[in-house]
């Protein structure tokens, strides 16, 4: 018996060390290896298309590959402090700025500051198109809100801490008591803390004929999908307003940021984390390149009759 | 066009993105139930065999890592081989080997609880003819998985189909980067976020037949060795 | 020699408690005794099949066969059952023994079948041949013929003597047939309550027994 389970043991130990022997990685650092630059970005970003669209363009001009982890903006942050990108595009300013002021952000040469602000959308309420709380006469985005809530009509919530949602709680009267944290926030029965993507907010939106924020290119790529209108009940009821303006930045991750162990939350000595500083800085360069400004500003036109982002001069 | 029709262009036009998922997605479950069979077997086998002390607790923790969440196995795995992890610099993180890791670690519980509840009857016939012929370790164990074929068959089976339908370990772990760690999974999950519904179902499609051929072939297997036993 | 101390309890019933029991080597022994009076436990003791509070003198370097009542067959041919306990490297070498072995069993008409489908005599045999097919030092056999028929049991019983004799083997017995025990035993020891109440020479024991129990038991039997 003991013979047996010493067998067992030390056949577990074989195992276990020859898939970690077959799991090392390639080795990246050999000269043929295809360099690689890893970004992070929220769903919302990569959902649009946009990347996808620009990526051949970039990998031909510049000879590097990009890896683009998308997640909610909590998520794309946080990849970079556990080390693990080596640029985040995202946009949410507050989080952003908390990001840069913890030293997780690093000045590319020739730019004024870490956060490299470098196109922009506007968030757009839509609702269903018979608009019962009238949102559309609204003399203003935080009035609209004021009537759905005062009427209290089904809104549909990212609810997860993401760029939207955080646009979105700051168009609420404050005495409502809405936060971004569910522990604390007030709840109502009209208001649908969905916690899921942008995608399926909408569509959740559109089953229960209820109103939510979206950002313009999902809702514009739902409308025009190529399988016909997947939003048939809704419809845009406000845009345009400067507190719905969405800006999309890029910051570099600095190599020399304070990172902590993800594990114990001691601080790892300098040099612990590989950050491919080079692959960073090719990569803000290349996205504010004329090349990309024009692609950037003329997507969207072909499919869906506007563009979906405008560059920032 | 349904999503019937889309499944069957998606497979016929040979869209070099979609062979690079099937190929990762196949990869990664192929390996993951494999190292998973391996180390829950032996482990499921070394607990039905042997009587020790602590036996029932050790068979009840295994019953309840069975269920473990695949999201918290994914964010467990991602803060150890994450950069700032202690095991980030073997710079693992969105690799198909680390979404392989996770799963194993996923998969291997439910391979040694399953075996354990399926050959411990076996076992139990077995034990005594066994301890008395004096037989050496691996004949041993050779003999009880030879007994067992059937039902290890099917724990393969079970551990091939948690492994190719998993979806919230890999998309943490891997981060369902295009053309390196986008599985069918993380690609469905991905479609219903950006509304491409059909794309999700054809792409669910291709998906069951790929189970339905490994099914077929283990089948086969089952009857294959059913015709010799008689 | 080897001598045996063992105490064995389920629960709060003893089922086993024997105290400096010896076996000469070479020689032949019978345990009888009423179901449950702890031969199984005894011979499963001296297997090291079960744990028990005692030791067991004598069997370092040393060989032990043992075959449960039930035995197990293998779900492969009878004759891959029975060179089962063979070395790998000496399988082919050994095939030809098995054979001879099954033959001698008038077994050879199955050696093809799968073993799994046997009947419970045959199974026995089978076993039986599998435990012969290697030389041992001690062979335990539990109740060796106890689903065979007349016939079978005899052609058993010679196959064993006669590998008794090639080998040199000690073969300690457990059986409920008194005939059984005459033909094969040098010894008898009888159990009861997982004590020895009388051991000696067996024609001895089972004419002349000493003990009350073993004299009981005996008349049970003839009756």
């Amino acid at each position: 018996m003991k013979k047996f389970t010493a067998f067992a043991l030390v056949l577990l130990l074989v195992l276990s060390l020859v898939t970690f022997v077959a799991c090392d990685p390639e080795t990246p650092d050999t000269p043929d290896a295809p360099k690689v630059v890893r970004i992070s970005t929220t769903t919302s970003v990569n959902d649009s298309g946009l990347m996808a669209y620009l990526q051949p363009y970039f990998e031909a001009q510049t000879g590097y590959k990009w890896e683009i982890s998308s997640a909610g903006t909590g998520a794309a942050i946080n990849s970079a402090k556990y080390g693990n990108a080596d640029v985040i595009l995202v946009h949410s300013k507050s989080q952003e700025e908390a990001f840069v002021s913890a030293g997780f952000g690093r000045k590319v040469e020739g730019y004024d500051a870490e956060r490299v602000s470098f196109m922009y959308n506007y968030f757009v309420l839509v609702g269903p198109t018979a608009d019962p709380a009238g949102a559309s006469d609204a003399e203003g985005v935080k009035a609209a809100f004021s009537a759905i809530a005062t009427g209290e009509h089904t809104f549909i919530s990212r609810g997860d801490k993401s760029g939207t949602h955080t646009a979105e709680l700051k168009l609420w009267d404050a005495s409502l008591g809405l936060t971004n944290d569910p522990a604390t926030s007030a709840t109502y029965t009209w208001y649908v803390s969905a916690g899921q993507g942008m995608g399926a907010c909408l569509t959740m939106a559109n089953e229960q004929g209820g109103y939510c924020l979206t950002d313009k290119a999902t809702f514009l790529s739902y409308k025009n999908h190529a399988d016909g209108d997947k939003l048939p009940g809704l419809s845009i009821l406000f845009e345009q307003d400067d507190a719905m303006k969405n800006t999309y930045s890029m910051i570099a991750v600095n190599p020399d940021a304070p990172f902590v162990d993800s594990v114990t939350g001691e601080a790892l000595p300098a040099g612990t984390v590989t950050i491919d500083t080079t692959a960073a800085d090719v990569f803000i360069n290349w996205m504010n390149s004329e090349t990309a400004r024009t692609l950037i500003a003329q997507y969207g036109i072909e499919q869906y009759g506007a563009s979906l982002f405008t560059v920032i001069e | 066009m349904n999503a019937f029709e889309k499944a069957w262009v998606l497979v016929t036009s040979q869209d070099p993105m979609l062979q690079n998922i099937v190929k990762t997605t196949l990869e990664m479950a192929f390996s993951s139930s494999a190292i998973a069979l391996l180390l829950g077997v032996l482990i499921g086998l070394v607990v039905a065999y042997n009587d020790f002390p602590g036996k029932k607790i050790v068979v009840v923790i295994m019953r309840t890592l069975m269920g473990l969440p695949p999201v918290v196995v994914g964010i467990v795995v991602y803060i150890l081989f994450s950069g700032t992890g202690p095991f980030g610099h073997l710079k693992l993180i969105y690799s198909v080997d680390l979404m392989i890791i996770a799963q194993v670690v996923l998969i291997t519980p439910i391979v040694a609880g399953m075996t354990e509840t399926s050959l411990s009857p076996l076992v139990d016939r077995m034990r005594p003819t066994l301890k008395g012929l004096n037989l050496s370790l691996p004949k041993k164990t050779a003999l009880v998985l030879f007994e067992g074929k059937y039902q290890l068959i099917a724990v393969y089976l079970f551990a091939f189909a948690r492994a190719i339908s998993e979806v919230g370990a890999i998309q943490i772990v891997g981060g369902n980067i295009l053309n390196k760690t986008r599985t069918m999974t993380t690609a469905i999950a991905l479609n219903y976020n950006t509304g491409d519904f059909s794309l999700a179902v054809a792409l669910g499609i291709i998906l069951l037949a790929i189970a339905l051929g490994v099914n077929l072939v283990a089948g086969l297997l089952q009857i294959g060795l059913k015709k010799r036993n008689d | 020699m080897i001598e045996i101390t063992a105490r064995k309890k389920y629960g709060d019933r003893v089922v086993l408690d024997i105290d400096k029991l010896r076996f000469e080597k070479g020689r032949v022994y019978a345990l009888i005794g009423t179901n449950g009076s702890g031969k199984s436990t005894l011979l499963q003791a001296l297997a090291k099949v079960i744990d028990f509070k005692g030791d067991v003198k004598g069997l370092t370097g040393k060989d032990v066969a043992y075959m449960p009542q039930k035995s197990f067959a293998f779900s492969t041919s009878v004759l891959a059952n029975v060179t089962a306990p063979c070395p790998i490297h000496r399988i082919f070498t050994e095939r030809a023994k098995a054979k001879r072995l099954l033959k001698s069993l008038a077994l050879d008409h199955l050696s093809k079948k799968n073993a799994s489908r046997l009947s419970g005599g045959e199974t026995q045999r089978v076993a039986l041949a599998r435990m012969l097919v290697a030389p041992h030092d001690f062979l335990l056999l539990d109740e060796p013929s106890a689903s065979l028929d007349v016939e079978s049991t005899l052609i058993s019983e010679e196959v064993l003597m006669d590998y008794l004799e090639r080998t040199g083997c000690t073969l300690i017995f457990a059986t409920h047939s008194i005939a059984q025990a005459k033909r094969l035993a040098d010894e008898v020891i009888v159990l009861d309550g997982g004590k020895v109440v009388e051991r000696g020479f067996t024609d001895q024991v089972l004419e002349n027994p000493e003990n009350d129990k073993t004299r009981s038991f005996l008349e049970q039997f003839n009756r």
